[in-house]
């Protein structure tokens, strides 16, 4: 009897400050600078970053036309610890969080018009647009941004290569 | 015997009262950094690639005000502290379980945790953290009865 008052009292105050988070939230968006609009075009989020960039955005067709034809390098921007685990079959290393001293690698074999892939994790992780954006910002004139990237082309059956690979 | 007992209720006093400032302040910070930056935040929610596109703006406008709020009651509204102490509950298990997910499904990403700017991506690490928080949450709830209002 106690304990069913106890969790009632509790649901009560819970439905409160439910209630307050709502009533603040949506003064916030009402009253102060800084707010976000109510809805977003997230499926372009990473698009059109890219595009702004100067890349090219791909679709898992292309990206895999490009692999099969070999008419591209294809850049791996995961951690390396994914990169090893599975990746698009020739692909190399370049993870974002350790990408300068992969770039120094890369770069002196390559020329700046070289068509390059870039893909990352999936279509919500921008790290294979940041690694585009450094790609670019290198002199790359060619750089393709494989949006949906890894979780796409294993879905599309595409062949996975694993173990540790290094140029 | 006395002094036993009273220097046993300070010390479950002190642990409540400490368990309660740790998780209370945390959650007060941790939203009032995302109220201060809404669009990370929303972007925070777009990487975990768990909610309709549609809802990820919604969430991002009213979760920081529920964890600033709960925090808040938590640390200094007696009336509503155990209302408070099961949206700790609730949003550190859903926070847990949104991590999980997203290391099953084999995603990098950062976890938004506390800061939307940190680059703090997700790993045994932040999982372990935010179990330890669950634990600290079930902690005060226990010792909260026998310790002295």
């Amino acid at each position: 009897m106690k304990t069913a008052h106890s969790r009632r009292a509790t649901a009560r105050q819970a439905a409160v400050l439910l209630a307050a988070a709502l009533a603040a939230g949506s003064a916030r968006q009402v009253l102060l600078p800084g707010r976000i609009p109510w809805r977003q075009d997230w499926a372009d989020y990473i698009p059109s970053q890219a595009r702004a960039a100067g890349l090219r955005v791909v679709d898992g067709a292309a990206a895999a036309a490009a692999v099969r034809a070999r008419s591209a390098l294809v850049l791996d921007a995961r951690p390396l610890r994914a990169y090893d685990r599975g990746r698009v079959p020739g692909a190399l290393p370049l993870p974002a969080d350790d990408r300068d001293r992969h770039l120094r690698a890369l770069l002196p074999a390559l020329e700046p018009g070289h068509p390059l892939l870039v893909y990352c994790s999936g279509r919500t992780c921008d790290d294979g647009l940041q690694v585009g954006r450094v790609l670019a910002k290198n002199g790359f004139t060619d750089v393709a941004l494989y949006i949906g990237g890894y979780d796409d082309w294993r879905r599309r059956g595409g062949a996975v290569e694993g173990g540790r690979a290094r140029p | 015997m006395n002094a036993t007992r009273s220097g046993g209720a300070t010390w479950t006093n002190a642990t409540a009262l400490a368990l309660r400032a740790a998780l209370g302040g945390l959650f007060v910070v941790s939203g009032a950094l995302k109220i201060a930056d809404a669009p990370g935040f929303a972007v925070a929610v777009f990487r975990y690639d768990l909610l309709p596109d549609g809802a990820i703006n919604a969430v991002a406008v009213f979760l920081p005000w529920l964890e600033l709020l709960a925090g808040a009651a938590f640390l200094g509204a007696p009336r509503l502290r155990r209302g408070a102490w099961a949206w700790i509950v609730v949003l550190l298990a859903t926070f847990t379980a949104a991590m999980v997910a997203a290391r099953l499904r084999g995603m990098d990403i950062p976890c938004g945790c506390w800061d939307p700017s940190l680059d703090d991506r997700i790993g045994a690490g932040t999982i372990g953290r935010n179990v330890a928080l669950l634990a600290a949450a079930g902690a005060w709830r226990w010792l909260e009865p026998r310790a002295e209002s």
